[in-house]
């Protein structure tokens, strides 16, 4: 993978993750998964930046997800009055909700330590020992007397937790959670 | 409800595969063909390659936390809410913070002083020259080890950032590219620092003296905190807390006494002078903010400033015009944002800027009117 292609992706595209997902929460109107619709744009964006980088990463983004809400809305036969608006208006929409691009650098440690304190309380454990303390996935698991694939399933929860609320999300519901959960741990039985 | 197009795999399945696979490529048992594997993997989908990308953005980034959990003693997760209210850290990072410009630095020349030969006789210079070629680099971020059980090696990367738990308790953080070689006997705790940048939290134990070995210096330490930089044939030396003494040893066992340094001390050894500057213990902090992944610039000249990015960063800043010189520039940065840095460039100082495979070259613009 290319890695000043990832770098820009992260600092250009990712950045603005919060923004984007209110934007698209606002304008799917519970119409589908937002996560997924996320996807489906940042892969756009992404295929789009392969070929060559868009000269206005932001501006481009959300025109990238703006044709694709529309698309999603004809879909399902709805379309929603703020994506007709022009692009104008749209650049208004992206200035007013996307403050974080304004946060300094110290603010971003600490919102990482912010998302990590949010973390429940296993996965914090882990992510804690691997990250800080720098011990291997089969030290952790000795030292909490566990099987190293029950310390993976935990460091991989931590980690899209981690992403998750770094870049803006919530936690979801305990009740969505434990339905994750129990998903996840059918695919990583082994 | 969920997912319209059951036939691909959610966004879910792909962060997890993601996920693990970020873990495993962090294990020590990493080989060429699980990296084949993984490279396929990424290849088979742009989904895959954007999950693996946004994880992959936070995961790295946490590694900038192992600075939080400085102080914090090891083998315990602290509970809930102590992390922000006692970490040594964020109570540095606010009085840095609040101390702004900070107090005027002196400088002072210190004279070499007189040589004085160590009672401790090493019998062969254990030094030894580590080629760069055997460097097993973890691709992209992370720490590579090497070397024995007994005298391990730790490496970082360009960009990178890893800290080096020993076992007497001391700690160590590694800046960008750089290397140590660790070797404790029962007289000393002995780092060598053969390349880069590394602070040091010494752990108290005045039967054994904690030296850190850079080109002919030695820097002692008993239950200190300290910084050791190697810069083009100059050692320079920053401490944090405790005293530490610079000393010289051209010929192993002759030492030659350089300087002491107490608390908010910067040395610059070369050959046998050096430069002590006095500064206040903020901006001392406010030099070593690379441990958090940062590059802090205050009225720095342009030519520094560029220098230090291009201490983290492969692409490299080209200053193509004298006239830029001149330019002061100051703000916080995260060490890796180059294009952040060029673009204040470009909106605050009418300069121009041309991207050439791995360099950006910096020009002046013409005027506009």
């Amino acid at each position: 993978m290319d890695e000043a292609l990832e770098d820009w992706f992260v600092r250009e595209v990712l950045s603005h993750e919060a923004a984007l997902t209110r934007f698209i929460a606002r304008a799917a109107h519970n119409t589908g998964d937002v996560q997924d619709l996320r996807q489906e744009i940042y892969i756009k964006v992404l295929q789009a930046a392969e070929k060559a980088r868009p000269v206005a990463p932001r501006f481009f983004l959300f025109a990238v997800a703006k044709n694709l809400l529309i698309d999603h809305a004809r879909r399902n036969r709805v379309v929603p009055i703020d994506l007709l608006q022009d692009c104008d208006s749209l650049n208004v929409l992206i200035d007013e909700v996307s403050p974080e691009r304004k946060t300094g650098s110290f603010q971003q440690l600490q919102r990482l330590v912010g998302a990590f304190e949010q973390l429940p309380n296993r996965c914090r454990e882990v992510v804690w020992m691997r990250k800080i303390e720098d011990l291997a996935q089969k030290d952790i698991a000795t030292r909490l007397g566990v099987a190293e694939g029950t310390v993976e399933v935990h460091l991989v929860r931590g980690m899209r937790l981690l992403t998750r609320l770094f870049y803006g999300g919530e936690l979801d519901s305990p009740a969505k959670a434990a339905q994750e959960r129990a998903g996840h741990a059918a695919r990583h039985g082994k | 409800m969920r997912r319209d197009m059951e036939s691909k795999p959610g966004v879910d399945q792909v962060e997890d595969a993601a996920a693990a696979w970020l873990l495993r490529r962090d294990d020590p048992r990493w080989s060429a063909a699980d990296e084949a594997l993984l490279q396929e993997w990424l290849r088979a989908s742009p989904s895959h390659r954007v999950s693996y990308m946004r994880l992959r953005s936070v995961w790295r980034e946490a590694n900038r936390m192992k600075v939080v959990g400085a102080g914090f003693e090891a083998g315990r997760v602290p509970p809930r809410g102590e992390i922000s209210g006692s970490s040594v850290f964020f109570r540095q990072l606010q009085a840095a913070e609040s101390q702004g410009t900070g107090a005027d630095a002196s400088i002072t020349g210190v004279r070499a002083g007189s040589p004085v030969t160590s009672g401790l006789k090493r019998q062969f210079n254990r030094r030894r020259v580590i080629a760069a070629g055997v460097a097993l680099l973890v691709a992209f971020s992370g720490i590579a080890y090497w070397g024995s059980a007994r005298d391990p090696s730790y490496s970082t990367p360009v960009g990178g950032l890893a800290s080096v738990p020993m076992d007497d308790g001391s700690k160590i953080l590694l800046n960008t590219n750089s290397l140590v070689t660790l070797e404790v006997s029962d007289q000393e705790r002995r780092v060598n620092l053969s390349r880069g940048e590394a602070f040091f939290e010494v752990a108290k134990d005045p039967t054994r003296p904690f030296v850190v070995y850079a080109d002919d210096k030695r820097v002692v330490a008993v239950g200190t905190k300290f910084a050791v930089r190697l810069d083009r044939g100059a050692v320079q030396v920053a401490v944090t807390e405790g005293q530490v003494r610079v000393e010289k040893e051209a010929v192993v066992g002759e030492r030659q006494a350089l300087a002491n340094l107490a608390a908010g001390s910067v040395a610059s050894a070369q050959q046998g002078k050096v430069f002590v500057r006095a500064a206040a213990l903020a901006d001392v902090e406010r030099s070593l903010s690379w441990r958090s992944g940062h590059i802090v610039l205050r009225k720095m000249s342009l030519p520094d400033a560029v220098a230090e990015f291009n201490r983290y960063n492969r692409r490299q800043l080209v200053i193509e015009d004298p006239a830029l010189r001149e330019i002061r520039v100051g703000g916080n940065f995260q060490s890796n944002n180059v294009d952040g840095f060029v673009r204040l460039l470009q909106a605050g100082f009418a300069v121009r800027t041309e991207e050439r495979s791995d360099r950006i070259i910096l020009t002046r613009a013409a005027p506009t009117e």
